[in-house]
C-alpha cells in the first residue's frame, strides 16, 4: 500500500490543464481532464482489494462513502460558480487535498444517526441479554484476554454447560452487540466476554451492557502503554470490570502480578481466586507447574484444593498454560468436574496465530502473529528455544505501542533470541535499529537480515526453509507500518 | 429439451454441522455432475447460522472464502413446512417474506453431511414441504446416523458388529472417573480402543486411544462435538472395505473399495484434506484407495455386498448410502463399522467402477426421479380418517 504525503496524480493533471489553457478552449480542457481523472481513478490501489486486512464495504462505510461522494459533489458544482477557468483549476487543486477532510466532515455529518443506530443494537443486545440472563464472565488483561476467553469457552462448553462467547478478537462494545444480537441463544447457560480497556470507562460501559457476574484479570503490563502512558492508569482500567461485579461475585486473579492483588485487595468483598507459578507474592489456590514443551505440547501440573492434577494441553507457552489455570479454576468453581476439566485441557485448540505451531514439509512453524509484547514475545522465544530443530529462524517486525519503553522492549528481545537464533528476519523500519541492538550482542552481521516487507521476508524464508528447521513467526503489524512513502 | 420441461432441482447443501465444508464439495462435484437437460440445478446453501441462499455465485469454490452475501448478490430464501408452496420463499426488503415471489422446486438433491442435513431433520422438513427429495427418509436417516441403535439394529438381525459402549456427556459432566471406571472395567472394552462421537461423520472426533489418558483425552475430545461417545476395540489388524448401496428392487450394491489410511484408520485429515490442494478432486473422490481390489478374496467381498444390501434393507433406507466394514485380518472375521446415509461425494467413484457401470451423470439423475416417483406413490396413500366431526361432537 502506498502512504503519500498528498495526492500526486490529480493535482498534476491540473497543473497540466493550467499550462493547457493557453493553447486550448476550456470546453477541450474539461474533457481532457475528465479523461484524465477516470483514467487515475482506476490506476489507484482498491482498498478492497489491497492489504492485509482489505476494505470490506458494510452498510456503515457505504453511508461514509456516499456522503462524501455527494459533498465532493456539490463542492465540484459550486466551483463552477467562480466563472473563472483558473480560479476553477485552483478550487479542484484545494478540494483534491481535502478529501482526507472531506471523509471526516462525513464521519461528524453521520455521527448523530450513526449513535442512534449504535444506542438501538446497544438497546437490544442488552434485552436480550436481560432475557437469556446467561451468567456473564468478564475477561480482562493487557494480555492473554481471547486466549483465555477461548480456553473457557472451550473447558464450560465441553464439561459444564452450553457457552456463547464472541469469537475471535471481538471485544468492543459495538462488536459484542453484534455477536450478542447474533448468536446468543435463549439456551446459552453462560456468556464468556472479552473487555478491552480503550480508556477509562471502557469497560466500565461494557460491563453495564453485559453485567457480569463472574471476571478474569489475566495480567497488566506494559502493552497499549504508548495510549495510557501509566501503567497505573492500564490498572485503573482494568479495575472497572472487579468494580462492575456484584458482592460475592467470583473475581479469579493473575496472582503473579503484583498490580493485580492490588486490584484483588481493593475488591475484598468479592469471592476472590488467585492462581499463578509462585506464592511469592502471596498464596495461591491453584499453583501451575510447568513441566516441559515438545513438539506436542506443553506437559504440567494444576495443584487445586488440595489436590495435585497432571495433563497435557496441545498448547504452548507459559503463557497460555497461566490462561488455562484461570479457565480451569472458574470452570472448577463454576461445577465443571476437575478431572473431566483436566481431559478437556488435553483437547484444546490453539487460537489463530497465538503461539499456534504448525509443522510443514518437515519444517516447524511457531505462528505468533496477532501480536505482540514483551511477556509473549519472551515466552514464544522459550518456546523455540526448547523445540528440537536444525535452525531457528525468527521473523519479526518486533513490538508497537510500548510508548517510551518501545525501543528498550524490542532491544531486550533482540537480545533474548540472540542466544539460540540462527538467522533472524527483521521486517520494516519501525524497530529495525532497536531489533538490530539487540541481536547483535550475540549474533554476526551475516546471521541478520532486513526486508523492508513481510512478502519479502516469507519469500525469503519459504525459499530458505529446509526440513528439521523450526521458524518463529512473532507479530505482524498492520499495513500503515508498511506501506511505501510516495511523494 | 427446452428450458420448460427441465426439471428444477433445488441443490441443498452446508448446514449448522461439523461437516459443513463436506457438504460444500460434495455438492459442487454433484453440480458439475447434473444432466444439464434434464434438471436446472438451483443452489441452495444454508449458512452455519441456518440463513438459506441461493445464486449463481454458489457454484464458485471462492465464494465460500470469505463468504459475504451482498457481494455475491445471494438472495436469501426459506422453506416453510407448508405443502401448497412447493417452492423456496424469497425475502424481500426489510426481511420479509412474500409469498408470491418464490422459486419453485420440483426435488431436492441433499448433499448435507452431518448433523441436521443428514440424519432426519432437513428430510423431515421436507416431509412437511411435501417435496420430493434424494436420500433415506426420517427414521432411516435418524437411525443411520446414530452408530450405538444403527449397530444394535443390523447385529439384532445377524450383521456382525463388534462390542461397544456408549457414554453419555451427562454422566461425565456428573463423575467423569466413574465413566472412566465403568470403561476399564468392561472386559469387552480393553485397549486399543476407537472412540468416537456417535452421531458425526467424517472421521471428526474420532481418536484410537491406547492408555487410559489418551482414553480421558479423547472422550473429552469427542464431547466438544457429541453429547454421545461410542467406544469399540481396535482391531489390531485391520481392513477397511466400504460399498455403495442403491435403491432398487432389489437394491444395488457397488463394487468395494479399500481405502489406504495413513495411521491405520480413516482421519478427518486423509478423507479431506490429504491429496486435495493440487488436485481438481476433493473430499472422498479424493482419497487415496483401491477400488475392486483384485487380491481381495471374492468371497468377502460378496459378504460385504451382501451384508450392505441386507443392512439396507432392515434400516429402511432410501436413495443411495455407504456402508463401512472391517476385516479382522487375524481372523478372517468381516464386521460392520458405520454406515453414512448421505456419503462424501455420494460415492461416485465407486458406481463409476461397477458392473453395470454406472457414471455420475445418470446416478444423480435416477436418484432425482426415484425422489419424485416415491412422493407420487405417497400421494396415494390416505391420510386422514374423516373422523374430526365424530371427535369434535363425541
Amino acid at each position: 500500500m502506498w502512504a503519500k504525503a498528498f495526492d500526486t496524480k490529480g493535482t498534476l493533471i491540473l497543473a497540466l490543464a493550467f499550462l493547457g489553457r493557453f493553447f486550448f478552449e476550456p470546453t477541450f480542457l474539461y474533457f481532457l481532464l475528465s479523461s484524465g481523472f477516470l483514467y487515475s481513478f482506476f490506476k489507484e490501489e482498491d482498498p478492497r482489494v489491497f492489504g492485509k486486512i482489505p476494505l470490506k464495504m458494510t452498510n456503515r462505510a457505504k453511508r461514509l462513502f456516499l456522503v462524501s461522494l455527494s459533498l465532493s459533489f456539490i463542492l465540484l458544482l459550486s466551483a463552477y460558480a467562480l466563472g473563472d477557468f483558473f480560479k476553477e483549476l485552483l478550487f479542484f487543486a484545494f478540494f483534491l487535498q481535502m478529501q482526507p477532510l472531506i471523509l471526516l466532515l462525513s464521519w461528524l455529518f453521520l455521527h448523530p444517526d450513526e449513535k442512534r443506530r449504535q444506542n438501538k443494537f446497544l438497546r437490544q443486545a442488552s434485552l436480550k441479554l436481560e432475557k437469556v440472563d446467561p451468567f456473564v464472565i468478564g475477561i480482562t488483561g493487557s494480555y492473554g484476554k481471547t486466549s483465555t476467553k477461548h480456553a473457557l469457552a472451550h473447558l464450560l462448553n465441553t464439561c459444564v454447560g452450553p457457552t456463547f462467547f464472541p469469537k475471535g478478537s471481538v471485544n468492543t462494545p459495538m462488536g459484542i452487540t453484534v455477536e450478542v444480537n447474533e448468536k446468543l441463544k435463549p439456551y446459552h447457560q453462560f456468556a464468556v466476554i472479552e473487555m478491552a480497556a480503550y480508556g477509562i470507562g471502557s469497560i466500565r460501559n461494557l460491563s453495564c451492557i453485559t453485567k457480569p457476574k463472574a471476571a478474569i484479570l489475566t495480567n497488566i503490563g506494559l502493552a497499549h502503554l504508548e495510549r495510557f502512558k501509566l501503567t497505573e492508569t492500564i490498572q485503573k482500567a482494568k479495575a472497572e470490570l472487579a468494580e462492575a461485579l456484584p458482592k460475592g461475585g467470583l473475581l479469579v486473579c493473575n496472582g503473579d502480578s503484583p498490580l493485580i492483588r492490588e486490584i484483588a485487595n481493593n475488591h475484598r468483598d468479592k469471592n476472590i481466586i488467585f492462581y499463578g507459578y509462585s506464592d511469592h507474592l502471596g498464596p495461591l489456590d491453584l499453583l501451575i507447574e510447568f513441566k516441559e514443551n515438545t513438539l506436542k505440547g506443553t506437559s504440567f501440573t494444576f495443584t487445586w484444593k488440595g489436590k495435585c492434577y497432571s495433563g497435557t494441553t496441545p498448547l504452548f507457552g507459559k503463557a497460555n498454560l497461566s490462561n488455562i489455570a484461570a479457565s480451569f479454576a472458574m470452570s472448577s468453581e463454576l461445577g465443571g468436574n476437575p478431572d473431566f476439566l483436566m481431559a478437556a485441557i488435553g483437547c484444546m485448540e490453539p487460537v489463530n496465530n497465538r503461539l499456534e505451531i504448525k509443522q510443514d514439509k518437515g519444517v516447524t512453524y511457531i505462528k505468533d502473529a496477532y501480536n505482540s509484547n514483551p511477556l509473549g514475545f519472551k515466552d514464544a522465544l522459550e518456546v523455540m528455544e526448547a523445540l528440537p530443530g536444525q535452525r531457528k529462524f525468527l521473523m519479526t517486525p518486533g513490538m508497537i505501542e510500548l510508548g517510551p519503553l518501545q525501543a528498550h522492549e524490542n532491544e531486550e528481545a533482540g537480545k533474548r533470541a540472540s542466544r539460540f537464533l540462527d538467522t533472524a528476519l527483521i521486517v520494516g523500519k519501525v524497530n529495525r535499529e532497536a531489533l538490530n541492538r539487540g541481536l547483535s550482542s550475540q549474533m554476526t552481521p551475516s546471521q541478520v537480515l532486513f526486508f523492508d516487507f513481510r512478502e519479502e521476508a516469507l519469500a525469503f524464508l519459504k525459499k530458505e526453509a529446509r526440513e528439521g528447521d523450526v521458524i518463529l513467526l512473532e507479530n505482524d503489524l498492520t499495513d500503515i507500518y508498511e506501506s511505501k512513502s510516495s511523494f | 429439451m427446452t428450458n420448460k420441461k427441465r426439471k428444477k432441482i433445488a441443490l441443498l447443501f452446508g448446514g449448522n454441522s461439523a461437516e459443513h465444508e463436506i457438504s460444500i464439495v460434495t455438492a459442487l462435484q454433484a453440480y458439475q455432475a447434473v444432466d444439464p437437460l434434464e434438471f436446472e440445478t438451483i443452489p441452495v446453501y444454508i449458512t452455519q447460522q441456518g440463513k438459506w441462499y441461493t445464486g449463481d455465485a454458489l457454484f464458485k469454490k471462492a465464494s465460500y472464502k470469505a463468504f459475504d452475501p451482498d457481494t455475491l448478490n445471494l438472495k436469501r430464501v426459506t422453506l416453510l413446512p407448508e405443502p401448497e408452496i412447493q417452492g423456496l420463499l424469497i425475502y424481500g426488503k426489510n426481511n420479509k417474506i412474500d409469498l408470491n415471489q418464490k422459486i419453485e422446486i420440483d426435488a431436492c438433491l441433499l448433499c448435507f453431511h452431518g448433523q441436521q442435513g443428514e440424519d432426519g431433520a432437513m428430510q423431515g422438513l421436507l416431509e412437511l414441504a411435501d417435496l420430493p427429495y434424494t436420500g433415506s427418509p426420517i427414521a432411516a436417516s435418524a437411525l443411520a446416523m446414530n452408530k450405538s441403535h444403527c449397530k444394535a439394529l443390523l447385529s439384532h438381525f445377524g450383521i456382525p458388529t463388534l462390542p461397544w459402549t456408549v457414554v453419555r456427556k451427562k454422566e461425565a459432566v456428573v463423575n467423569f472417573e466413574n465413566v472412566i471406571e465403568t470403561i476399564l472395567n468392561n472386559k469387552e472394552m480393553s485397549f486399543p480402543l476407537f472412540v468416537k462421537p456417535t452421531q458425526l461423520g467424517s472421521s471428526i472426533g474420532i481418536s484410537k486411544v491406547l492408555n487410559e489418558n489418551e482414553l480421558r483425552r479423547s472422550l473429552a475430545q469427542v464431547f466438544v462435538y457429541d453429547n454421545e461417545a461410542i467406544i469399540e476395540p481396535c482391531l489390531t489388524s485391520v481392513l477397511e472395505i466400504n460399498v455403495s448401496v442403491l435403491e432398487g428392487h432389489p437394491p444395488l450394491a457397488s463394487v468395494v473399495e479399500t481405502p489406504i489410511s495413513s495411521d491405520g484408520a480413516l482421519s478427518y485429515e486423509d478423507k479431506y484434506l490429504r491429496g486435495g490442494k493440487n488436485s481438481d478432486v476433493q473430499g472422498m473422490a479424493s482419497l487415496q484407495r483401491i477400488i475392486d481390489p483384485k487380491d481381495l478374496d471374492e468371497s468377502i467381498k460378496k459378504s460385504v455386498q451382501n451384508y450392505a444390501i441386507k443392512g439396507f434393507s432392515i434400516l429402511g433406507c432410501l436413495g443411495l448410502v455407504r456402508f463401512d466394514f472391517m476385516l479382522d485380518l487375524n481372523e478372517n472375521r468381516l464386521y460392520f463399522n458405520e454406515l453414512n446415509p448421505i456419503p462424501g461425494s455420494l460415492s461416485f467413484y465407486l458406481w463409476e467402477k461397477s458392473h453395470p457401470q454406472k457414471i455420475y451423470t445418470d446416478l444423480l439423475s435416477d436418484l432425482i426421479f426415484m425422489a419424485i416417483m416415491r412422493k407420487k406413490e405417497n400421494l396415494s396413500l390416505k391420510k386422514n380418517l374423516d373422523n374430526l366431526q365424530k371427535v369434535i361432537t363425541a
